[in-house]
C-alpha cells in the first residue's frame, strides 16, 4: 500500500481530462522539435544523394529541350525527359578544352506492364565512360551489367533476378538501387549494349519521337566533368559555342538555387521550431504554476501528515515528468507517424527531394526531443514547486480553505 | 510523549509594524491530558497550534519534545543530531523542534502527530479509505494499515464511504475523514482545530467523546473548539485573546 508514492500517478489517470489537456501541450512540442528535425536533415540527406547523383559539371541537351522546367526537373528532380540528338554530340564535346570526361545518357519511356503501372523511366549509360551512375550502382549492387541486364531504382517493384519485358524484350534485373529521394528511384538503369537493343525494339511501338535522328545513333544528354581548375561557366559557354544545336547547362547553379532553397526551409523550420518552444514553455509554465497553485493547499496537507520538503519536490515533480514523458512519447509517433504517411505528399508540396536519415539520427533526434519536453517541464515549474514546498505550513493551511 | 512550550510568540510584519498574532507563551500538553484553547475569531488560537505542532516557526521560544523510548533505532537515527539523552537512567529524550532539519521534523510529525487541520483537507485523487491510509504510506507502509483505516471509517460512522472521492463528501464526512486520518498512526500527541465545526450535535458529541477517549489511553490532546460543549471533555481549558493564552479555572 504505497499509497504516497503513486500519488503522481493517481493525479494523473484521476483527473483525465487535465492530464489530456497538458499531454496535448507536451506532445505538441515534442512533435515539433522532432518533426523539424526530422524534416530539415530529411531535405539535406536528399539534397547529398542528389548531388551525389548528378556528379557532373556540366549537362548538354539539345537546344530545343532546354527550357527552364525541363531543365529544373532533370537536376533537382533527376526526372527525365524525352529528348534526342545525334551521338556525334558527345565526341564533339569531349573535344572541347577543359572536358575531363564526357559520357552520354539515353532517356526512354516506357509502358513497362510487368513492374509497374506508371510510365517508367530507361535510363541506358555508356559504362565505357560513366562516371555518375556506375559508381552508385557499385555501391549498391555487386558486379558488372551484362548485356540484357538492368538495375532498377529503390521504388520499382522489382527483386534481383527478376525478368522485366520492355517493348517485347525480357531483360534480367541485376540489382536494386539504394533509395534517393529523387525521380531515379523510379527509373531503370541499363548499358549502351542493352539499351541499343532496347531502342530498336522500341521504334515499332511508337513510344520515343526520335524524329529525324538514327535510333542506332541517339543520345539524350551529355554529362560533363571539367578538369581541375576549369572556370565551369566559361566551359559551358566553350562548348555552346562549338557545338551547334545543343544547350550546356552548368548545374551547380541549380544545386545553388535548390541549396538556397533548402536553407530557406531549414531557417523557416529551425525558427517554427523556436517560437513553438518559447510558446510552448510559456504555456506550460502558466499550467504548471496554475496547477501547482490550485493544489497549494493539499501539498501543505501532505507536509501535514509527515511528507519532507524533498519528498513533496520529488513527488510534485514525478507528476510533471510523467506527463512530459508520456507528451513527448505522444508527439514522437505523431511525428514518425505523419513522416512515414505524408512523406511523399510533403516532398511532392515542397518540390525537393527528402530521404529520411538513418535510424541512429532517427533515434538520436527522438531522445532531444523527449529530452527537450522534459527539460521545458522541470524549466517552468521548477521554481513553483520549490516555492510550494519550502514555504511555511502553516501560512500554506491558511490559504482558500 | 509530553511537550512543552517555552515563552514561544510568533509576530507577522503588519503595515510595516510587527503585529504579535500570538504573544509569548508558555503552554504543556501531558500524556493522559485533553486541553481546549477557545476565543476569538483572529484571535491567534490556530497560531499556537501550528507552533505546537511544528507547522509554522515562532518567532521567539522553543518547543521541546520529550520522548520516554524511541521506538527502534530507525527513529533514533532520524532524529540523530535534534535528540538529547536526558540525565539520569531511562529519563529519556529531549528534542527541540524548530531545531530539528525539515527531514527529521516531518519525520517526527508523522511518527508522533496527528494532525487535524482547520476547515476541509483532503488529498482530491485519493479515495476517502486512501485519504485515511494516506499517514501510515508516507514512510514504511505495513499490512495492518487497510484494517485499522476500516476501523476508523466504521468508528466515524463513514464506512460506506471508503471508495468515495472527497469531491462527492459533506463538510461533515470530510470532517470526519480528517478525523480518521490523523488517528491512523495512533499518535502520542493529537491536535484538532475545530473538529467539530461541520458536525451535527450528535456527531460533535461523538467526535468529543472519541477525543476524550484518546486521552484516556494516555494521549496527549490539544483542541481548539467554540463549543461549549467541549469543556465537560476538558482536563484544562484556555482562553485566547488578542495574542494572549489565558487559564480558564
Ligand atoms: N501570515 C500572516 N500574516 C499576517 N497576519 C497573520 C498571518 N497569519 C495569521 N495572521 C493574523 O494572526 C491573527 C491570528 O490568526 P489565527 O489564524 O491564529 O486566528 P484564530 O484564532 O485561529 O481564528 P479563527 O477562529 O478565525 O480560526 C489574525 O489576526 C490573523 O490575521
Ligand atoms: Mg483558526
Amino acid at each position: 500500500m504505497q499509497i504516497f508514492r503513486k500519488l503522481p500517478l493517481l493525479n494523473i489517470l484521476r483527473k483525465p481530462v487535465r492530464s489530456a489537456i497538458l499531454l496535448c501541450l507536451t506532445a505538441v512540442l515534442s512533435f515539433t522539435v522532432f518533426g523539424g528535425a526530422l524534416m530539415v536533415s530529411s531535405l539535406r540527406s536528399g539534397m547529398t544523394s542528389l548531388k551525389e547523383r548528378l556528379g557532373a559539371d556540366i549537362m548538354v541537351i539539345p537546344e530545343e529541350a532546354a527550357e527552364k522546367k525541363n531543365l529544373e526537373e532533370i537536376v533537382l528532380q533527376g526526372q527525365t525527359g524525352y529528348f534526342y540528338m545525334e551521338d556525334t554530340v558527345t565526341k564533339a564535346v569531349a573535344d572541347v578544352e577543359g572536358t575531363k570526361q564526357v559520357s552520354d545518357q539515353i532517356f526512354l519511356a516506357s509502358l513497362a506492364a510487368s513492374c509497374c503501372s506508371a510510365k517508367v523511366q530507361l535510363i541506358g549509360f555508356d559504362p565505357e565512360t560513366d562516371f555518375t551512375v556506375l559508381p552508385w550502382i557499385r555501391r549498391s549492387c555487386s558486379g558488372q551489367l551484362k548485356k540484357m541486364e538492368v538495375v532498377v531504382g529503390h521504388d520499382i517493384v522489382s527483386d534481383e533476378g527478376d525478368t522485366l519485358t520492355f517493348y517485347g524484350t525480357d531483360c534480367i534485373v541485376a540489382g536494386k538501387l539504394t533509395r534517393t529521394g529523387t525521380s531515379y528511384d523510379h527509373c531503370v538503369f541499363a548499358g549502351a549494349d542493352t539499351i541499343r537493343e532496347l531502342t530498336m525494339s522500341s521504334i515499332g511501338k511508337n513510344l520515343n519521337q526520335f524524329k529525324e535522328v538514327d535510333p542506332n545513333h541517339v543520345v539524350s544528354c551529355v554529362l560533363v566533368q571539367a578538369e581541375e581548375g576549369i572556370e565551369i561557366d566559361a566551359l559551358a559557354e566553350r562548348i555552346q559555342a562549338s557545338v551547334p544545336g545543343v544547350c550546356a547547362v552548368p548545374t551547380s547553379g541549380m544545386i545553388a538555387g535548390i541549396s538556397g532553397n533548402l536553407l530557406g526551409i531549414s531557417h523557416i523550420v529551425r525558427i517554427m521550431t523556436a517560437v513553438i518552444l518559447i510558446l510552448a514553455f510559456l504555456i506550460m509554465m502558466i499550467v504548471f504554476t496554475m496547477l501547482i497553485n490550485e493544489r497549494k493547499r493539499e501539498y501543505a496537507l501532505l507536509r501535514v501528515v509527515g511528507v519532507s520538503r524533498v519528498s513533496l519536490r520529488r513527488s510534485v515533480m514525478s507528476e510533471i515528468l510523467l506527463i512530459c514523458l508520456a507528451g513527448a512519447a505522444a508527439g514522437i509517433c505523431a511525428a514518425l507517424l505523419v513522416e512515414i504517411l505524408f512523406a511523399g505528399a510533403l516532398q511532392g508540396t515542397l518540390d525537393m527531394p527528402m530521404l529520411m536519415p538513418g535510424a541512429g539520427s532517427v533515434i538520436s533526434y527522438m531522445l532531444s526531443a523527449a529530452l527537450t519536453v522534459v527539460a521545458a517541464g522541470i524549466l517552468s515549474s521548477f521554481w513553483n514547486v520549490n516555492r510550494v514546498s519550502s514555504g511555511e505550513i502553516g501560512l500554506a493551511l491558511r490559504q482558500e480553505r | 510523549m509530553l511537550l512543552r512550550a517555552e515563552k514561544i510568540s510568533k509576530s507577522y510584519p503588519r503595515g510595516g509594524r510587527e503585529f504579535y498574532a500570538l504573544q509569548e507563551t508558555d503552554l504543556v500538553l501531558e500524556p493522559g491530558k485533553l486541553i481546549t484553547v477557545s476565543g476569538r475569531s483572529g484571535s491567534g488560537k490556530t497560531t499556537l497550534l501550528n507552533l505546537m505542532a511544528g507547522l509554522a516557526k515562532p518567532s521567539s521560544g522553543s518547543v521541546l519534545a520529550v520522548i520516554p523510548t524511541l521506538h527502534g533505532e530507525a527513529a533514533a537515527e532520524t532524529f540523530g543530531a535534534a535528540l538529547e539523552a536526558l540525565p539520569g537512567q531511562d529519563a529519556g529524550y529531549r528534542a527541540d523542534l524548530y531545531r530539528m532539519d525539515d527531514r527529521a521534523l516531518s519525520r517526527f510529525r508523522n511518527e508522533y502527530y496527528g494532525i487535524i487541520p482547520q476547515g476541509e483537507s483532503a488529498v482530491a485523487a485519493l479515495s476517502v479509505m486512501e485519504n485515511v491510509m494516506l499517514p501510515a504510506t508516507v514512510y514504511a507502509g505495513d499490512e495492518t494499515v487497510k484494517d485499522r483505516a476500516a476501523k476508523l471509517l466504521e468508528r466515524m460512522g463513514i464506512r460506506n464511504l471508503g471508495n468515495a472521492f472527497p469531491k462527492e463528501l459533506s463538510g461533515g464526512e470530510l470532517r470526519r475523514m480528517a478525523i480518521a486520518r490523523a488517528m491512523i498512526r495512533d499518535p502520542q500527541i493529537l491536535f484538532a482545530d475545530e473538529p467539530t465545526s461541520d458536525l451535527d450535535d450528535d456527531n460533535r458529541d461523538a467526535v468529543l467523546s472519541m477525543l476524550r477517549e484518546i486521552a484516556d489511553q494516555g494521549k496527549a490532546v490539544m483542541v481548539v473548539t467554540h463549543e461549549r460543549e467541549a469543556a465537560q471533555y476538558a482536563d484544562l481549558r484556555y482562553r485566547m485573546d488578542a495574542g494572549v493564552l489565558e487559564k480558564v479555572t
